[in-house]
């Protein structure tokens, strides 16, 4: 780097000025990341803590202590926001459980078990990216109506499951790939079947991936709209995110440093799960699933 | 305790309309308590004969037995074996102590039992004190250690070895060779080694089985494999350094046998040339037994090349009307690129089908 | 050890004959494990599309199902009401400026992320927050700041750049709400890119800039030499990707505006759902179903020419 060449940077600058301006600009760059990104979940979290009068009638960037106040967080208290939250809870966690199942049972199948058709059924799986809630959401009404499965909790983990399936399938699947054959044929040397193999030896291995999956599920479930707004239309079953903005519509009094804390209340799962699982996260990513 | 019976052993592979015969008729028994070295070249069949053996791999045609025991159509899990794997394949999520007991676990031994027997199987490994660390913390060789005592606290019927040591050091493997044969004595199973490396197939066991392109070449004791081997394939593949060849022609068999090799003849006593009179053969010699005469009129003449000096010896390459041929000269022995003749030890002459590559005499 | 393995000792299954049947037992072992996939696929896609253009053919009121077969009227209705054309072309614009904007910060974000030393954790825990946070936070958080009643956003624009009135709604009004929501969708959406393209660029060997520094190539040389020819391909997918993402986003939309003010941000999602539930014709939303699906399918087929996904399997180890 510091053999006296001419300039061959860019803009007629020596390699180490170009450095120079690089560094300067990655540095600008991330603080513009961080700030635009961590912005609206700090305003959220401090108008949360700010009383809901002073939300309304101004604009204040901070909870001082004239204004500080716990008491938006009795939202969580009323009996349907309760329901809302708990739904999305059940929800979440069936559309955990059913997505890990099978996708580690189809992962593995793909990995390590030849049939027909698997190539084209590879493709077939990447098509569930281009599934449309809304376009599936309209007809799937009707037909969870005719077998009642409308306004139920499981209906709507089928559906979240379903689209989750490209993602999940082909990370586990890739996942499994990674991890030598030989040691399930150890497992079968030490007189383990195939089943007791899988359970022993691929199952605990998968965990970062197992893990991912998970989080992709939880996020997709977390997230969902549509699909809720669609599949659960009575409003006292349904999930948050449908539920919130109908009772924006309909409650007397729903003011929105309410709805702060409330959407506080929400973010905090994902924010922790992104904060502590990240090392999983990167890993599930990278094997470039998505 | 049984032995092993291959008999017939054929496994064909088809792939997109190609038939690959991987292993081609392959007969092969290991006694009781007998350890048979199975070695070849990469992708001669070494591997796959294994796996048919271990029951991963379903044969084409052929059977396998153990003892009085028809295990061809058996699952792997039930022919009760015992397996080191080239990967070593110990499971990353459980201890030492998980590894080794994992078979036993599966066989319902209570867990008192296991821990007994893995302790007892540590002792003899030497790596008691490394029973609650993950595979990961663990340095090759121990590795290696971890992986045997896994099969020796199974007591296993045969115990399979798919080239354990290839990806460990020289020095690692050296040090590992008696304790396999050491564990493998403890069981006293017969034992299936499967390698590449012509040192391990030398140094352990009690039978060498030379294996090229699917099919068997010779089956025996190692030292007969060395000194007698029974094809050109053979002899150049055991051995280091290898046998050098060289074309010649028998002129005339009567009682003793003439040879000419290139424009240099040789007499020499040897039975079995009759009937050969006149026809081109291979010469092989293994590279200790040709000596280098100053005059190259003494013996086949030879271009020096250079000299690899070792120590104990030197390996001299030199260039003839046979291709580079590699002599091993004194430690002092240096060539200097000069005109030399290459004078065979006649006694330790091996011939062969020019064709074929089988040996005559 | 041997009389304990003998002949006589079997596994207690029932014994089935496959070496009788026609189909090998792994064959069938191996469709057994993607069959779960395959029946939420049915479930989920084949039955709901079959489902839609079945009932696009009839005249069906939303909450009364009775079924009136209507040939291929709903779908000359569906081409000749004008809200269908100018939807089409507001969710063209939507999807477009969205994927640009959403590209550009992405690709930005991912660069800054794979070269930065210190603080990648805190900027990655960021980066994934905005992946994981609900549409509906974003959508109340955004809702807040842009109302007229002490909306920080809102005061800003009226204030200080003067963009509109001080009591104007931006997301209410027409000269907004698109942008708006272009904007508020990118700050959530664009991460997508950053995580595709991220794998990418971690993939991509030092030793090649290594070489070419040994070279003599400036960073743009660099870029423009090797980072970019090796992001082309997952670009393209992500293009696409992301442009029938937010072709059929209606989440962030209806929550936001409701497709208002008017039918200023009425996309064709938008459009669907209100047919169903404002003007109660299912059979009609059935239609813009299916006339949606059509252009899905024609991603597809345009995805697959691009992401093969056999080659993507060989390059899984």
């Amino acid at each position: 780097m510091s053999q006296s060449e001419p300039p061959g940077g860019v803009f007629g600058l020596s390699y180490d000025g170009e450095t120079r301006v690089i560094e300067a600009l990655k540095l600008i760059s991330t603080a513009i990341i961080v700030l635009v990104g961590a912005w609206p979940i700090y305003w959220m979290t401090q108008l949360a803590f700010t009383e809901y009068e002073a939300v309304e009638d101004s604009v204040t960037a901070f909870p001082t202590p004239d204004i500080f106040t716990l008491g938006n967080f009795t939202v969580l208290t009323q009996p349907e926001m309760y329901t809302y939250m708990f739904n999305t809870v059940v929800v979440a966690i069936g559309t955990i459980v059913t997505v890990v199942l099978v996708s580690l049972l189809a992962g593995y199948g793909l990995a390590r078990l030849e049939f027909p058709q698997k190539e084209n059924f590879a493709r077939i799986l990447l098509v569930g990216y281009l599934f449309s809630p809304i376009v599936i959401g309209i007809p799937l009404y009707q037909i969870w109506q005719n077998i009642g499965l409308l306004g139920t909790r499981f209906g709507l983990i089928i559906a979240l499951s379903a689209i989750s399936m490209p993602f999940a399938v082909w990370l586990m699947w890739k996942y499994i790939m990674t991890i030598p054959e030989a040691h399930e044929e150890a497992a079968w040397v030490d007189g383990a079947s195939r089943w007791r193999g899988f359970r022993d030896v691929i199952i605990p291995q998968c965990r970062p991936a197992i893990i991912a999956a998970a989080l992709f599920a939880f996020a997709l479930a977390w997230n969902d709209f549509t699909f809720a707004q669609i599949l659960l239309p009575q409003t006292d079953t349904t999930t948050f995110a449908p539920g919130i903005l109908r009772a924006m519509g309909q409650a007397q009094f729903l003011p929105d440093a309410y709805l702060m804390a409330i959407s506080l209340a929400m973010t905090l799962p994902p924010l922790l799960f992104a904060y502590f699982m990240q090392s999983y996260l990167l890993k599930g990513f990278q094997v470039r699933a998505l | 305790m049984p032995d092993i019976e291959i008999r017939n052993l054929t496994k064909v592979y088809e792939e997109s309309g190609n038939r690959i015969v991987a292993v081609d008729d392959v007969d092969l028994t290991i006694e009781d308590d007998e350890f048979v070295t199975l070695v070849g070249p990469s992708g001669c069949g070494k591997t796959t004969t294994l796996r048919c053996v271990a029951g991963l791999n379903k044969p084409t045609s052929g059977t396998i037995t153990f003892g009085d025991r028809d295990v061809t159509e058996k699952p792997v899990q039930e022919r009760n074996i015992a397996l080191l794997f080239q990967d070593i394949a110990l499971y990353p999520h459980m201890s030492v102590l998980e590894n080794m007991a994992y078979g036993l676990k599966i066989s319902g031994f209570s867990r008192e039992e296991r821990v007994a027997r893995v302790e007892e199987a540590a002792e003899l490994l030497q790596i008691t004190d490394q029973l609650e660390k993950m595979p990961a913390d663990l340095s090759g060789g121990q590795q290696q250690r971890v992986a045997l005592g896994r099969s020796l606290v199974r007591d296993p019927e045969v115990f399979l070895f798919d080239e354990p040591m290839s990806d460990l050091d020289a020095k690692l493997k050296a040090e590992l060779r008696p304790v396999i044969e050491k564990v493998t004595d403890e069981i006293g199973c017969p034992t299936l080694y499967v390698t590449h490396d012509q040192e391990e197939a030398m140094t352990m066991s009690d039978r060498v089985a030379v294996i090229n392109d699917g099919k068997l070449e010779q089956v025996a004791p190692p030292k007969e494999i060395y000194d007698e081997p029974e094809s050109q394939f053979v002899s150049q593949f055991i051995g280091q350094p290898s046998t050098q060849f060289f074309d010649g022609n028998v002129r005339a068999v009567n009682g003793t046998a003439e040879l000419a090799v290139g424009s240099y003849d040789y007499e020499f006593a040897r039975d079995g040339l009759e009937g050969w009179a006149g026809d081109d053969v291979r010469v092989g010699l293994r590279p200790q037994y040709i000596r280098v005469n100053d005059d190259p009129a003494a013996g086949i003449p030879a271009t020096h090349l250079l000299d690899e000096p070792l120590g104990d010896a030197t390996h001299s390459f030199f260039d003839t009307e046979f291709g580079e041929i590699v002599v091993v000269t004194d430690p002092d022995f240096e060539g200097n690129g000069e005109q030399y003749g290459l004078v065979f030890q006649d006694e330790y002459i091996q011939l062969f089908d020019a064709d074929s590559g089988v040996r005559i005499a | 050890m041997a009389s304990e393995t003998g002949e006589s000792i079997r596994p207690g299954r029932a014994y089935i004959p496959w070496d009788d049947l026609p189909v090998k037992r792994e064959t069938v072992a191996g469709i057994g494990t993607v069959l779960p996939v395959i029946v939420l696929y049915v479930l989920i896609a084949v039955l709901p599309i079959a489902f839609a253009f079945w009932a696009s053919l009839h005249e069906i009121h939303t909450l009364n199902p009775e079924w009136q077969w209507a040939g291929l009227a709903n779908y000359r209705e569906v081409l000749n009401i004008s809200t269908f054309w100018g939807s089409l072309w507001r969710g063209i614009v939507y999807m477009v400026g969205s994927t640009l904007l959403q590209l550009g910060v992405g690709l930005w974000m991912a660069l800054v992320l794979n070269r930065i030393t210190r603080g990648q954790k805190l900027l990655t825990a960021v980066v994934f927050t905005a992946y994981l946070i609900p549409t509906i936070i974003v959508s109340l958080v955004a809702l807040r700041v842009f109302d007229p009643l002490g909306g920080v956003f809102q005061m800003m624009g009226a204030e200080w750049f003067g963009l509109w009135g001080a009591q104007t709604a931006p997301l209410g009004s027409r000269d907004w709400a698109m942008r708006l929501l272009i904007l508020i969708g990118t700050w959530k959406f664009a991460v997508f890119v950053t995580i595709f393209t991220l794998a990418q660029l971690r993939a991509i060997p030092d030793r090649f800039y290594e070489a070419a520094k040994v070279c003599g190539a400036n960073r743009w040389q660099m870029f423009r030499d090797i980072t970019l020819p090796r992001l082309m391909g997952i670009v393209l997918v992500v293009v696409l990707l992301r442009s029938v993402f937010m072709f059929n986003k209606f989440d962030i939309i209806w929550q936001l505006t409701e497709g208002g003010p008017g039918n200023a941000t009425t996309t064709l999602p938008v459009l669907a759902y209100k047919t169903v539930y404002t003007d109660q014709a299912y059979g009609l939303a059935n239609a813009i179903s299916v006339v949606m699906f059509l252009f899905l399918l024609a991603s597809a087929i345009i995805y697959f020419k691009l992401f093969n996904p056999s080659e993507e399997v060989e390059t899984t180890t």
